[in-house]
């Protein structure tokens, strides 16, 4: 802005006047000297109130007559006709809400239900969803997705929101000169592209990057992974850092049939057998590895130590990990529940379970499990998701963490009814506690997968039916509630507002914690309730 | 009456009430609700062994709620007020409870209590009494009037040394010595100079203002100007004199203000804007008559948490009569009188050309000098934000500075998208600051519709 100030105001008003000296009486525009030097009871030899009076006289000149500003750049052109439509007024509403700080964990779903209904962002949000979106890279796609083509004008106008525009000229220059987090988002985004472009960039650069990087790098390969991917990971397996070996580990792992797996299974065939035994009846017999050569440390058997067992032993759990289990039910034509039997009779059951259990983990973790299930899949599932809610409370302790992960991987129709039958009023009295379901539940509820409308029902009256019970574990009781709320279907809130114990003598105990899993729930409701409005 | 939930939620005292409001908005918090033509009522169970009793008399809106909350208005109110709004079907056109009439009755009874005290209190005086409370006013007022005279004098000359000192050592010496002379503004019982010496004090630190030491030097030069008006305050015009006082922190009664006629139109809430100041908000209201064209400042202070005592939101209307403040340009005004307030359904704001806007403020400032900035709506505006700084661009390819740190710009731009739109502002000679917006879909007001 130019400023109004006169060369030597200005002087005086940075030097001071004590040492700028006089001021210049024709130094102020002819129309304003005789306004200011006709003051008749002024000091004539006061520089100070001299200065002042100037600027306020020049000041008050300037704005009286202030002028614009010429100028000759062309305009920005005017943004594109929507193709969504416009969100509704109450739709609004509840998400200037989320953005102000309530419930801003809802955001995800608001952006969800506006793709749903076909609408894009309010037009007075979208500067503040644009930066949302280039803080925090997970709303991208949401954002992106209802940005429309306001957003999109507006967002090629500010450099610091064009994650949304052609970035690719940018990404290869951030490739190259980047700081490591930038680096990995461009190679994460370069994997959900292109997949083999992603491998091949990796690869160029794999040899001379630091070890510190290659750890996180090689984890962008979880996106996109494929059989293409086996021959780098395998020699990945070569690397000095054991971090680097352990990722290659377990993304080969996630392959289906993988080299790493085969190898493992060879050597697991001569250590594990089927025979019968003295009684004509089935045996497991099992033999622990005798030693540990080259070849099977580089694939991982003995990186891990277990507390409580052998040396030997773990390696054997290192390698049953690395087989799906289904392996062995198909080899030995054996149901899981046979297996289980078998492996109780053995001395290393513990080992057995745990490895089968972290195989059939890993197994429900790879992409599409949730949608692509086998009859033998689901058997495994369901059948050690059995084993451990019966088990006593030793085996228990340890397959549940498995357990609670396997089932949350993989939540479809099967999963589904094995829950409801948890909930069943006969098991629901039986020898688990409420606290277990509630504690798989959470885990389930992590995932974000919204339950269906029966099973939410039957989760809302099971915690309503079982408050009394669950006063060892009430502190936490509100934590579950919170990512519960987020994945219960909204839309049966008649049925999760009804027939609480509020005559209860301890009602005012739990009563804030009820409340606000409702209040929740019910704001959850409202806001698809908005959408729904136009329809 | 009604207004909308975000008007609605913009009468929240802070995020949190409002949060808390929008919670309590469901049918299933309240029992007994109801409403009249005049106020609507309900019951909601809080914490306590009894429900509170939430109402609003929808003529103002004002609110009331037997809860202990310190907040005005409270989470209550608020949910009383958006359930009302959003589903007003819940509520039973029923005959009030008599909490509900107590509570209209002594309002009323406030009111007309507080206009006949006023009367009664002239009316019983003697002159005799009256001649020794005009002594005793006198004698006040001659005290104050040193006070003032000592306190400009010492600012004067600190505002001297200043000049022989100049600028370049400001930002080494800090704020502490802006502080120390604000304190004693307040000590003369001059509080606004104050708070302008020690926010002048702040700018040479404000890195996001590259232009400070001009900007500075213009606020102490009007600062200056004010000292010297004080001194010969004889020789200005009566109504130019009241300005001069009001800027040195002379408070008009508002009783007295209150007991003139005032200007009876329907007034517009067009643009609003709320400064902090540690811990006291200032909120600037400005309003439009719809068939005098008339520009109306309604300023409000609230303290700590406390919300402004009475809600105004932008976006709605009100038939009523505002007084204005006595002054060479009269500008600020209080509201007399506020009738079925509503959401304003066709805006009516005097949309200027530029060249007009700055006759009338040149008008403005040849009447009072003291005039920092006055209310102004530009329409056919379209804005340019790639540059250095943002610019309004006039239709003429014409364009005016916008604030440096001004912080919609984004959003005005998104409302836009491009096209032209009418911006309500206000004008302080060098740059145009926007607070709402109207395009051919809405109109937004950028302190409680847009996010930052």
């Amino acid at each position: 802005m130019t400023s109004m100030l006169t060369a030597s105001i200005k002087k005086s008003l940075l030097l001071g006047t004590s040492r700028a000296g006089a001021q210049a009486q024709n130094d102020l525009p002819a129309a304003l000297q005789d306004s200011v030097f006709a003051d008749a009871t002024k000091q004539a030899d006061m520089p100070e109130s001299d200065l002042w009076e100037r600027i306020a006289a020049l000041d008050l000149w300037t704005r009286a007559g202030a002028q614009t500003l010429a100028i000759t750049s062309r305009a920005t052109a005017i943004a594109a006709d929507e193709k969504l439509q416009p969100c509704p007024q109450q739709a609004e509403t509840k998400l200037s809400l989320l953005l102000q700080g309530t419930y801003p964990e809802l955001r995800f779903e608001w952006l969800s239900l506006a793709r749903q209904y076909g609408c894009h962002l309010p037009y007075k949000f979208l500067p503040a969803m644009l930066e949302l979106g280039r803080t925090q890279p997970v709303f991208r796609p949401y954002v992106a997705a209802v940005m429309g083509e306001r957003g999109k004008w507006l967002a090629r106008q500010n450099p610091a929101w064009n994650w949304q525009a052609d970035t690719e000229l940018v990404e290869d220059e951030l490739w190259e000169t980047g700081t490591v987090e930038q680096r990995l988002e461009v190679l994460r985004l370069s994997r959900s592209k292109d997949p083999e472009l992603g491998l091949t960039m990796l690869q160029e650069v794999w040899s001379t990057e630091p070890p510190e990087h290659r750890i996180r790098l090689i984890q962008c390969l979880k996106e996109n992974l494929s059989v293409a991917d086996q021959e780098f990971l395998e020699r990945a397996l070569d690397d000095k850092r054991k971090e680097v070996r352990t990722t290659a580990q377990t993304l080969l792992l996630s392959l289906p049939d993988s080299l790493l797996e085969l190898r493992m299974r060879a050597r697991l065939d001569t250590l594990l057998s089927i025979r019968p035994d003295i009684t004509g009846d089935t045996e497991l017999v099992v033999c622990l590895p005798l030693e540990r050569d080259k070849a099977m440390q580089r694939d991982g058997v003995g990186s891990t130590t277990y507390h409580g067992t052998g040396e030997k032993a773990g390696w054997l759990l290192d390698m049953l990990a690395a087989v799906s289990p289904l392996y062995w039910s198909e080899k030995w034509q054996l149901s899981p529940v046979q297996l289980f039997a078998l492996a109780a009779k053995t001395d290393y059951q513990q080992v057995l379970l745990t490895g089968w259990a972290t195989a059939l983990q890993t197994l429900s973790a790879r992409p599409g499990m949730q949608d692509n299930t086998s009859p033998q899949f689901e058997g495994w599932c369901l059948e050690f998701s059995r084993l451990s809610m019966h088990t006593d409370s030793k085996h228990r302790a340890i397959l549940s963490p498995f357990v609670h992960k396997i089932l949350a991987n993989v939540q479809s129709g099967f999963v589904y009814e094995f829950f409801m039958e948890l909930l069943a009023p006969a098991q629901a009295s039986s020898n688990f506690s409420v606290w277990t379901i509630l504690e798989l539940f959470q885990q389930v509820a992590a995932q974000k997968r919204r339950l269906p409308a029966a099973l939410s029902i039957a989760i809302v009256a099971h915690v309503r039916n079982k408050l009394n019970e669950l006063t060892a574990e009430f502190w936490s009781l509100k934590q579950v509630l919170n990512t519960l709320a987020l994945v219960i279907d909204p839309a049966q809130l008649h049925d999760y507002e009804r027939d609480w114990p509020r005559a209860d003598p301890h009602w005012d105990k739990w009563q804030t914690t009820i409340d606000d899993f409702l209040a929740l729930l019910r704001f959850r409701s409202e806001m698809m309730h908005t959408f729904l409005e136009q329809q | 009456m009604t207004l909308s939930t975000d008007q609605i939620l913009a009468l929240a005292p802070d995020a949190s009430s409002a949060k808390a409001g929008s919670a309590l908005a469901t049918a299933s918090k309240w029992s007994n609700l109801g409403n009249s033509d005049i106020a609507v009522w309900g019951e909601c169970q809080g914490s306590g062994s009894t429900p509170y009793r939430a109402q609003i008399d929808l003529r103002e809106p004002a609110f009331k709620c037997s809860c202990p909350s310190r907040k005005f208005p409270c989470k209550h109110g608020l949910g009383l007020f958006l359930l009302y709004s959003g589903k007003a079907e819940l509520f039973a056109a029923t005959a009030a409870p008599q909490w509900n009439l107590d509570w209209l009755q002594s309002r009323e009874a406030r009111a007309t209590k507080k206009q006949e005290t006023a009367e009664e209190k002239l009316q019983n005086l003697t002159p005799e009494k009256l001649a020794q409370q005009a002594e005793q006013a006198q004698k006040r007022e001659e005290k104050r009037e040193a006070k003032v005279a000592r306190g400009l004098q010492e600012l004067q000359t600190w505002l001297e040394d200043l000049a022989r000192e100049g600028f370049s050592s400001l930002r080494n010496a800090g704020t502490a010595q802006w502080d120390a002379i604000a304190a004693r503004m307040v000590d003369a019982q001059m509080a606004p100079l104050a708070g302008r010496l020690s926010r002048a004090g702040r700018l040479a630190f404000q890195t996001s203002i590259s232009d400070w030491e001009e900007q500075l030097a213009r606020e102490i030069a009007a600062i200056y100007l004010l000292i010297r008006a004080y001194q010969k305050i004889e020789s200005l015009t009566p109504d130019l004199q009241e300005d001069v006082r009001s800027m040195l922190g002379w408070n008009q009664s508002q009783d007295s203000l209150l007991a003139q006629a005032g200007q009876v139109d329907c007034w517009q809430v067009v643009a609003q804007k709320t400064r902090d100041d540690e811990r006291v908000r200032t909120r600037i209201t400005y309003l439009c008559g719809k068939s005098s064209g008339l520009w109306a400042m309604f300023l409000q202070y609230a303290v700590g948490t406390q919300g402004f005592d009475r809600p105004i939101a932008v976006g709605s209307e009100f038939e009523g009569e505002l007084v204005f403040y006595p002054g060479a340009a009269p500008l600020r005004a209080l509201i007399k009188d506020q009738r079925n307030v509503s959401v304003i359904k066709e805006y009516q704001f005097p949309a200027t050309q530029f060249d007009a806007g700055m006759q009338s403020y040149a008008r403005a400032i040849a009447a009072n000098p003291f005039i920092e900035r006055l209310p102004l709506s530009l329409s056919g505006l379209r804005l340019q934000l790639d540059g250095e700084r943002g610019l309004a661009i006039l239709p003429d390819q014409q364009a005016l500075h916008l604030p440096e740190n001004f912080a919609y710009g984004w959003q005005l731009q998104a409302v836009s998208g491009g096209q032209p739109m009418t911006l309500v502002g206000e004008w302080d000679g060098y740059c145009f600051t926007p607070l709402s917006v109207q395009t051919d879909r809405q109109f937004l007001s950028l302190e409680s519709d847009c996010l930052l």
